[in-house]
């Protein structure tokens, strides 16, 4: 088995003697060098994750402090990125916000990768009638344009972090849905599938242990897409008020109260909070671009 | 060709069933009553009542559903909360502004879209790629509601733009018409303008790899001939799909650009809506956008298949 003739075998049995830690940056390394552009993106979003989670070690105040310093410029009085119009500091409301996309983000897309995974794999392993019925109901879900069902739900059930992710995550599901279905049935007629089921193994460890792990690459990229696309979302929805309601800080909200009546005075109230979710979606669709390259070799070089 | 259309507008009904059904639901599934929750401090159970009968939520919900479906299917779309004039009066106001938005949307869409995706597959990897690929990427990364924000702060601070403030229909003054509308669509149309871009690079990119491609190459043809008569054509077929997917989203754009630019369209009708939770109103804008979107759809899958001989043929 060791009797490694070429240099790449080579290669990695030097490394595997130098441990899991090299091998893994060397990993890493290759990935930066063959998707720079995916490894920027899951840098920024390792920076995010750094930042929520640290937001009240890393931010000056509290976001929702208010202050007599109003509408001061950016680096003035000790204000990073300037304050709005109640004194509020915008850098550490920017940082909160990142704690607010963060968490709206990753649990909705939790939740809709959830009910996706569960609808889409079902619907297409079961086929025939079942399946019929079940597309015709993605189908309408994905009939209606995302903003406006999204706006029309929040009517329903108000606004709030609990209502957005559930309405975020169970709308979201659908066009996920149709993806993984179509993962499925791309190896369903598979003789290794066929094999399980001849052998006996029930529909639920046929998917369990075969048809998941199999369409783990499509599932990969579009939790990626879906970060960012929900992320947009919250912050659109917060924007027109109908999403994380003030005092609390999201970037979408504080383009909306305060970047709104005071930016022509106030520019910065309008650019840091864009520039932070540009910035974000931005780094999950290269992620999800570079993880779709990488993950698909037929797609290599597409883009 | 005639039993894929066949199959294709059958699959359309039950979806569309299922479409009627939701937006039935919206305002029967709200937590609690919403006729309660519309009372507030003026409640009585004679009030509310009377607002169930108004509202259309008295009775068992199949006779529900169904008086709803008739009166839906004869155009009538109940009355505002608010104002208590048909709803169906209020957006035959409001349509005009969002068709008028979204065509144009769609259209600087394709104009930005379509130029730059084919320049960008012509030289792949060139570093005029490079620069327009990555003004793709912060296009589909930009919310449009912070462009335009952003619009409307800088044009103001030096320019001294304002967009007008009431509007104008364009029948009535295209100047004026035409001030409020440019600007919107064309922010609107970044997102819709990347996507284009992107896809026909991609497709331009695969159909150039083509046999026939190289035979044209061989026989002698130049360069712009092979790229408009063999390339171009082939590539763009799967792009009309993306003006389906364009549908939705611009539809979906229309809700943030009205309501930055306050143009009295439906989308911005629609925020102000579920603001004061004019229900009616909110289903009504809801039902037809999703039919509008399945429409389109439908036009577009029949336009592709007569396009792609593949399936014109089979």
């Amino acid at each position: 088995m060791r009797q490694a003739t070429t240099v790449g075998t080579l290669e990695v049995l030097a490394l595997g003697d130098r441990g899991l830690g090299a091998r893994l940056l060397r990993r890493v390394g290759r990935f930066a060098r063959r998707q720079p552009l995916g490894f920027i993106g899951a840098v920024i979003i390792a920076l995010l994750m750094f930042v929520a989670a640290g937001a009240p070690l890393i931010a000056p105040s509290p976001p929702d402090e208010i202050s007599t310093d109003r509408l001061v410029g950016p680096g003035q009085r000790g204000h990073l990125l300037g304050t709005d119009s109640l004194g509020r500091d915008v850098f550490s409301r920017v940082i909160y916000g990142a704690r607010v996309s963060i968490t709206v983000g990753f649990l909705a897309v939790g939740l809709s990768t959830t009910l996706a995974v569960v609808i889409g794999v079902t619907s297409g392993y079961a086929g025939g009638w079942a399946d019929a019925i079940v597309q015709r109901f993605v189908d309408a879900l994905m009939a209606f344009p995302g903003l406006v069902l999204l706006v029309a739900l929040v009517a329903v059930f108000g606004p709030g972090i609990t209502q957005l992710v559930l309405i975020l995550g169970v709308v979201g599901s659908a066009g996920n849905a149709r993806v993984f279905r179509s993962a499925v049935l791309a190896i369903r007629s598979n003789a290794y599938l066929e094999a399980c089921v001849g052998l006996g193994a029930s529909p639920l460890r046929v998917i369990v242990r075969h048809v998941l792990p199999n369409i783990f690459a499509p599932m990969m990229i579009s939790v990626t897409v879906a970060l960012g696309g929900i992320i947009l979302a919250e912050a659109g929805l917060s924007f027109l008020g109908l999403g994380v309601p003030p005092p609390a800080a999201s970037w979408g909200n504080m383009l909306s109260v305060d970047g709104r009546r005071f930016m022509l005075t106030a520019p910065w109230l309008a650019i840091v909070p864009g520039i932070a979710i540009t910035l974000v979606v931005f780094a999950f669709n290269m992620l999800g671009d570079a993880l779709r390259d990488v993950l698909d070799p037929r797609l290599r070089g597409r883009r | 060709m005639a039993k894929y259309v066949a199959r294709r507008l059958v699959l359309t009904v039950p979806s569309l069933a299922i479409v009627t059904v939701i937006v039935f639901s919206l305002v029967r599934i709200v937590p609690g009553s919403l006729a309660v929750a519309l009372l507030g401090d003026d409640y009585s159970k004679e009030a509310e009542a009377k607002l169930n009968a108004e509202l259309g939520l008295d009775g068992a919900l199949p006779v529900q559903y169904v008086r709803w479906l008739r009166d839906l299917s004869q155009g009538d779309l109940g009355a505002s909360l608010l104002d208590r004039r048909p709803v169906g009066e209020l957006l035959a106001k409001r349509a005009p502004v969002t068709i008028q938005l979204s065509l144009m949307t769609l259209a600087f869409a394709m104009v930005i879209g379509l130029p730059i995706g084919l320049v960008s597959a012509l030289k792949p990897n060139s570093p005029a790629d490079f620069v327009l690929r990555s003004a793709a990427i912060f296009g589909l990364a930009a919310p449009s509601f912070w462009l335009a924000t952003l619009f409307l702060v800088y044009a103001a601070n030096w320019f001294g733009y304002s967009p007008p403030i009431f509007y104008a229909a364009p029948w009535s003054d295209l100047g004026t018409n035409l001030q409020m509308m440019l600007w919107p669509a064309l922010i609107s149309s970044v997102v819709g303008g990347a996507v284009i871009m992107r896809m026909t690079r991609a497709m331009m990119l695969e159909v150039i790899r083509e046999d026939y491609i190289r035979t044209a190459y061989a026989k002698g043809l130049t360069q712009s001939y092979i790229v408009i008569r063999h390339a171009l054509r082939n590539a763009l077929i799967p792009v009309v799909t993306v003006f389906g997917l364009s549908v939705a989203n611009i539809l979906s754009g229309s809700v943030i650009s009205e309501t930055v630019f306050g143009l009295p369209g439906m989308g911005r009708l629609l925020v102000t809506s579920v603001l004061a939770r004019d229900m009616p109103v909110v289903q009504a804008i809801t039902i037809i956008s999703a039919a509008v979107v399945m429409l389109v759809n439908i036009g577009i899958d029949l336009t592709y298949a007569y396009l792609d001989p593949r399936l014109r043929y089979s």
